[in-house]
């Protein structure tokens, strides 16, 4: 049984369309990397998926319930991160944290202090005098804190330090060794990158790819960077080569991956005397995608 | 020197560009507010004989308590007795305008990080706070200088041009005097909250030792501000000296915050801040939990200031035959009946208008659902193990407690010091009967509110308005006579008047079961809806 599954789910606010047909599926132990430009359409899903908005269309379930209908049930194994944390200004972090532990029911508090003192954390401050980094560890605490089965997760690291984001990346990893499942939103490629077995790409309330890294790596291009003995003929006007261009380095050039074998095979006839291969990386790939969303 | 101000005057201006919709507001209200009143008062106490009576009434301690003394009394004209009732009370509400804006304006832009943006600017250390202060000047001046022309414009012969131009001078002088004491708050503390709430207590405390002073001491009544300010005795002998003195107090306290703000860090108060609980009571476990923390000072603030409210106009029960004999205006209102005393029948309005006040923290409570919806406050709650009746009820709970609370505690101040100051006073039972009959309107108000919340959240506020049509229809109709069906468009006005009026079971039914199904309508539409920021 898949722990999450979106299914054809638009979200409307008047004529607005929020979410357009989107399908998202996370199964068990999963770690999916949900990534795209601000105002694509993340935070709605995720609102979805939580039982703040009610679906226009479609139906969107976390481990088998209705999201809206059975979003008390669902809640009390879940663990969430909001991409925006607000708290009350009054209540200092650490009373912060006990409420929400409390309010998921039934949690047990053993990892609270050893996590507080991980992030870093005052707890006996009031939130008013909290940065925004602050703000998201009391969020962020308070949700590994709970021995919770679904990690739904909001641009979580977009205010903490790079200390702090490798305490977060340790405590996701534990979370994933644990077989928990993962629901990452983020802006931050490397880290999805380094945390996320699975990718969906969304723009413009879309899904406009997803799959494993290795498979949509497939779709982009690998640099490669060549030197050899007899000048290389032959490759221009191949279609599945790219930015060509000759410097006193050698060629450099991109290839569609699907094509690196034949390029390869055809270059090494010159005698290679030096390559360097760099496999596409999660920004090329979302930099491609999202300049395809702007021109539709 | 000149350093520290930089562009003080540009930042002035854009203060004033900023707020000047809600300057408009303060300014109309307050001014239009204090000039509408004096032919009214000139009106409703028409002859010598009705101001004589009335300035034996001020005489009373517990008025000398809540307004300060009476001058003039061998010749009490209506610009003394506007005066004697109205001085403080219009230096206070102009206090509160300037507490509000100083800290607005400075503490406020601090903590929601606009500060740091200004000073990043071309502009001196002190250019922002210097801004806050010559703004609230400006407005303080003129505030004097409209309510002193506007006063003299209704050709009362009491109400003299120096009179009058001393009366707004001292609303404006008492303004400024808050706005540079707040100035001073700011710098010591570390938030805006506690900033608002020192300035506050330093107004509750300066208003209660002149009502001390004005029952026991002269000097202390002198001390205060707000003491010293009546000793101008306005209208009657228009001494101007107190004003320079609170002038030149005003003075130096700008010069101390400037100098505090010099010295302090941004960001920071010079009073340390304390530090809080590191883990949350027991009793922070829920949402009702929760609700009643985040609630727990206003409603404490409203149950005292009912109960107090309650004891004050208790405190003149005992004048009032006397009061209303004297008076052709009130008597009109009150003659109809004949089975009742004028005191009863007194009563029974100031119970209707009790009622309409205590919606308010009602209301408030309620409201509050849908101000922790709009913070971003919510998400944290719903994302975890709550269902939305829950998060309903956490507020519900309170604000229904509150209904009945603040009732029982009009009915023990009316009771309790009414029975010391009255001859025949009702009994505590009668008291109560009269209090609760208004459960039912609060109710109807309350799931209104909640029908709001839950159809209309964006307008919620609008129940207010109904409130605020159910006071005019109710009591102004009481005293204007405006025609009886506009009081029936309310459900206190609906609401019989025991014991004057005659039990009707029929209609607190049926206003019962109105309430009930606002309620329920309430709670099954907060349950479908989407959460909107």
């Amino acid at each position: 049984m898949s722990m999450v599954k979106i299914e054809n789910v638009t979200k409307r606010f008047g004529r607005f369309t929020a979410l357009d047909k989107v399908n998202l599926t996370l199964e068990e132990g999963e770690v999916y990397g949900f990534i795209g430009p601000n105002g694509a359409g993340k935070t709605t899903a995720i609102r979805v998926l939580l039982g703040i908005l009610q679906a226009t269309e479609g139906k969107a379930t976390i481990f088998g319930y209705d999201a809206w209908k059975k979003a008390v049930e669902i809640h009390k194994r879940i663990a969430y991160v909001p991409g925006d944390v607000n708290l009350w200004p009054n209540l200092t972090g650490g009373e912060v944290i006990d409420l929400f532990v409390r309010l998921r029911k039934g949690n047990n508090k053993v990892y609270r202090n050893d996590l507080i003192e991980r992030f870093d954390l005052d707890p006996s401050k009031k939130c008013r005098t909290y940065s925004k980094g602050n703000r998201q560890k009391v969020a962020l605490v308070a949700a590994f804190a709970s021995d919770a089965d679904l990690y739904i997760l909001d641009e979580p690291t977009s205010g903490l330090d790079p200390l702090m984001e490798s305490v977060f990346q340790e405590c996701v990893m534990e979370a994933k060794k644990a077989k928990k499942s993962i629901l990452l939103s983020s802006h931050i490629l490397s880290e999805v990158e380094k945390l996320c077995d699975t990718v969906g790409i969304i723009n413009q309330g879309e899904i406009i790819e997803t799959g494993t890294l290795t498979e949509l790596r497939h779709l982009t291009r690998t640099s490669i960077s060549v030197k050899t003995a007899q000048p290389i003929t032959g490759l221009k006007g191949d279609p599945h080569i790219h930015d060509l261009q000759e410097n006193p380095a050698g060629l450099v050039f991109s290839v569609d991956t699907e094509a690196l074998g034949t390029v390869i095979s055809h270059i090494s006839q010159f005698n290679i005397l030096n390559l360097e291969s760099t496999p596409p990386t999660l920004e090329e790939l979302f930099m491609r995608h999202y300049e395809q969303g702007g021109e539709k | 020197m000149h350093e520290l101000f930089a562009d003080t005057g540009s930042l002035t201006r854009f203060v004033f560009r900023r707020d000047r919709i809600q300057i408009l507001i303060w300014l109309i209200g307050i001014i239009g507010f204090t000039v509408v009143l004096a032919p009214v008062f000139d009106n409703l106490y028409g002859t010598e004989a009705e101001l004589a009576v009335m300035g034996e009434t001020m005489q009373n301690p517990a008025m000398i308590a809540m307004v300060g003394p009476v001058y003039g009394i061998d010749n009490y004209t209506t610009g003394a007795m506007f005066a004697n009732m109205m001085l403080v009370f219009m230096a206070i509400i102009v206090a509160v305008m300037n507490i509000f804006w100083v800290t607005r304006h400075t503490r406020q832009d601090e903590e929601l990080g606009r500060m740091e943006v200004v000073r990043s600017l071309p502009v001196g250390r002190l250019a922002k706070l210097s801004a806050a202060i010559i703004s609230a000047l400006i407005l303080n001046i003129i505030i004097a200088v409209v309510t002193g022309l506007g006063l003299t414009a209704f050709g009362i012969d009491s109400l003299n041009l120096e009179g009058s131009m001393l009366f707004g001078t001292v609303m404006g002088a008492a303004g400024f005097f808050f706005a540079a004491a707040t100035a001073v708050f700011c710098q010591l503390t570390a938030n805006n909250r506690t900033a608002t709430s020192f300035s506050f207590i330093f107004l509750m405390l300066l208003y209660l030792l002149r009502a001390a002073g004005d029952l026991k001491s002269e000097t202390l009544s002198l001390i205060s501000p707000l003491g010293l300010i009546l000793r101008t005795k306005v209208y009657v002998d228009n001494y101007w000296w107190p004003i320079w003195i609170l002038l030149g107090v005003t003075a130096a306290a700008i010069a101390l915050a400037l100098y505090l703000s010099k010295i302090r860090d941004l960001g920071s108060g010079l009073l340390p801040a304390r530090p809080g609980r590191s883990t949350a009571s027991p009793l922070l476990s829920s949402p009702l939990g929760l609700s009643f923390r985040l609630l727990k000072t206003s409603l404490l603030i409203w149950s005292g200031t009912i109960f107090l409210f309650a004891a004050m106009y208790a405190s003149i029960f005992g004048d009032l035959e006397s009061f209303i004999d004297s008076n052709e205006m009130l008597r009109a209102i009150f003659a109809q009946n004949t089975d009742f005393s004028f005191a009863e029948q007194f009563i029974v309005l100031l119970m209707a208008i009790m009622s309409m006040i205590s919606t308010i923290p009602v209301l408030s409570a309620m409201l509050r659902v849908r101000t922790e919806e709009k913070l971003g406050h919510a998400e944290n709650i719903f994302a975890r193990a709550v269902s939305r009746t829950q998060q309903l009820a956490a507020y519900f709970i309170p604000a229904f407690i509150m209904s009945i609370l603040l009732l029982l505690l009009t009915a023990f101040g009316f009771w309790s010091i009414g029975s010391i100051t009255m001859n025949n006073a009702p009994s505590l039972k009668t008291f109560l009967q009269a209090a609760f009959i208004y459960l039912p309107a609060i109710w109807i108000m309350l799931g209104l509110s909640m029908v709001f919340i839950a159809y209309l959240p964006d307008k919620s506020s609008l129940v207010y308005i109904y409130l605020g049509y159910s006071f005019i229809s109710v009591y102004i109709g009481a005293v204007a006579q405006l025609p009886e069906w506009t009081k029936k468009l309310s459900p206190f006005g609906l609401t019989p008047q025991i014991p004057v009026d005659d039990m009707n079971v029929p209609i607190v039914v049926i206003l019962t079961a109105v309430a009930l199904v606002l309620f329920a309508v309430g709670f099954w539409g907060y349950r479908r809806r989407d959460m909107k920021m």
